[in-house]
C-alpha cells in the first residue's frame, strides 16, 4: 500500500483545492492532444481535433478535461484507496475504451505542465515530487485491471 | 535526420532567448535529484544530498544545472546537427559515466517544467509542443552513441 507523509498529503489537497477544474482540465486534456497528437485516436466522436486552435476551442475536448479532474479528485479525497477506487475505471479504460496505459501518464506530464504554469514559484521541487508520486499512484492504479 | 519547420526553428530560439541560464540551470537539476531520487546515484562527489534543504543549497547541483543549460545551447545553435553536436557528450555519457538514458528523459521533463513555471501560459500548447519535440530530439542525440 502507499505510504503518504503529511507534506505529500497536504501539497497534494492544496493543489486540488487551488485548481480551477474547468480550466486547468481542458487546458491538460488539450494539450495532451496537441502535444501528442496519436492520442486524438480515441477521441473520433469529438469532431473538429484537426489543428491546436480547432482542439482548444473545441467543448467536447473542454468538458472531457473536466471530467477527467472530476474523477481525480475521488483520488484525492481517498488517497490511501486509489487502487480501490479507479478498478472499473481501470477495466472500462482496458476493456472497452482499448486505450494503450503508456497514454497515461502522457496526460500526467500535460497535466503537471499545467499545474507548474498555474502555481509558477509555488510549484516548487518538493510539491513537484508529491504531485509526480500521485499521479504515479493514480497511473498505476488505472493500469491494474489490464492484463 | 529531424526536419524543423520555421516556425518550430523560431519558437525553440524565443523560448531560449528568454532563459536564464543562471536561474533556471540551478532549478533544473534540484527538480531531478528531488523528484527522481535515484539520480543521485551518480553524484557521489556532490556532498551533502540527504534532504530536499541540502538539495537546494548545494553549490555543486546549481553549477551542474548551469553547465548542462550551456550544453543545451550547442542544440539550440545546431538544430540541424544534433547527432554529431552530441556524439562525444552522448559517449562520454556512456561510457564514461555509465549513466541510464532513461535519466536523459527524467532530465527533459524537468527542463519543460521548470520552464513551464517560469513561463506560465506563455509556455503555450503549440509552444509546449515544438519545445517537447526540440528536447526529444536532444534526448535522441544523447542516447545516440549507446550500443
Amino acid at each position: 500500500m502507499v505510504v503518504w507523509t503529511d507534506f505529500e498529503r497536504t501539497a497534494i489537497q492544496d493543489i486540488f483545492s487551488k485548481i480551477d477544474y474547468a480550466v486547468v482540465g481542458q487546458a491538460a486534456f488539450s494539450r495532451c492532444l496537441i502535444v501528442y497528437p496519436w492520442t486524438k485516436r480515441y477521441f473520433g466522436g469529438f469532431g473538429n481535433l484537426y489543428n491546436a486552435a480547432a482542439i482548444t476551442s473545441n467543448p467536447r475536448v473542454a468538458s472531457h478535461g473536466k471530467v477527467i479532474m472530476e474523477a481525480l479528485e475521488k483520488a484525492v479525497k481517498d488517497m490511501d484507496n486509489i487502487k480501490a477506487t479507479y478498478a472499473e475505471l481501470s477495466a472500462l479504460h482496458s476493456e472497452k475504451l482499448q486505450v494503450d496505459p503508456d497514454n497515461f501518464m502522457l496526460l500526467g506530464h500535460c497535466l503537471t505542465i499545467v499545474v507548474a504554469s498555474q502555481l509558477g514559484k509555488a510549484f516548487t521541487p518538493e510539491v513537484h515530487a508529491a504531485f509526480q508520486k500521485f499521479l504515479a499512484v493514480v497511473v498505476s492504479s488505472l493500469r491494474k485491471q489490464y492484463y | 535526420m529531424v526536419k524543423w519547420t520555421e516556425l518550430e526553428r523560431s519558437t525553440v530560439k524565443a523560448i531560449w532567448e528568454k532563459i536564464d541560464i543562471d536561474e533556471i540551470g540551478s532549478q533544473i537539476w534540484a527538480r531531478v535529484l528531488i523528484v527522481y531520487p535515484w539520480t543521485e546515484r551518480y553524484f557521489g562527489s556532490f556532498g551533502d544530498l540527504f534532504t530536499i534543504t541540502a538539495i537546494l543549497k548545494n553549490d555543486k547541483v546549481a553549477a551542474h544545472g548551469r553547465m548542462v543549460l550551456k550544453a543545451l545551447d550547442k542544440a539550440v545553435n545546431n538544430m540541424d546537427n544534433m547527432k554529431r553536436t552530441y556524439a562525444d557528450l552522448s559517449r562520454l555519457h556512456f561510457q564514461k559515466l555509465e549513466v541510464d538514458p532513461d535519466s536523459f528523459r527524467l532530465l527533459a521533463d524537468c527542463i519543460t517544467i521548470t520552464i513551464a513555471c517560469k513561463f506560465k501560459s506563455a509556455l503555450s500548447p503549440q509552444s509546449q509542443a515544438i519545445w517537447q519535440k526540440f528536447i526529444s530530439a536532444v534526448v535522441d542525440a544523447m542516447s545516440s552513441q549507446y550500443r
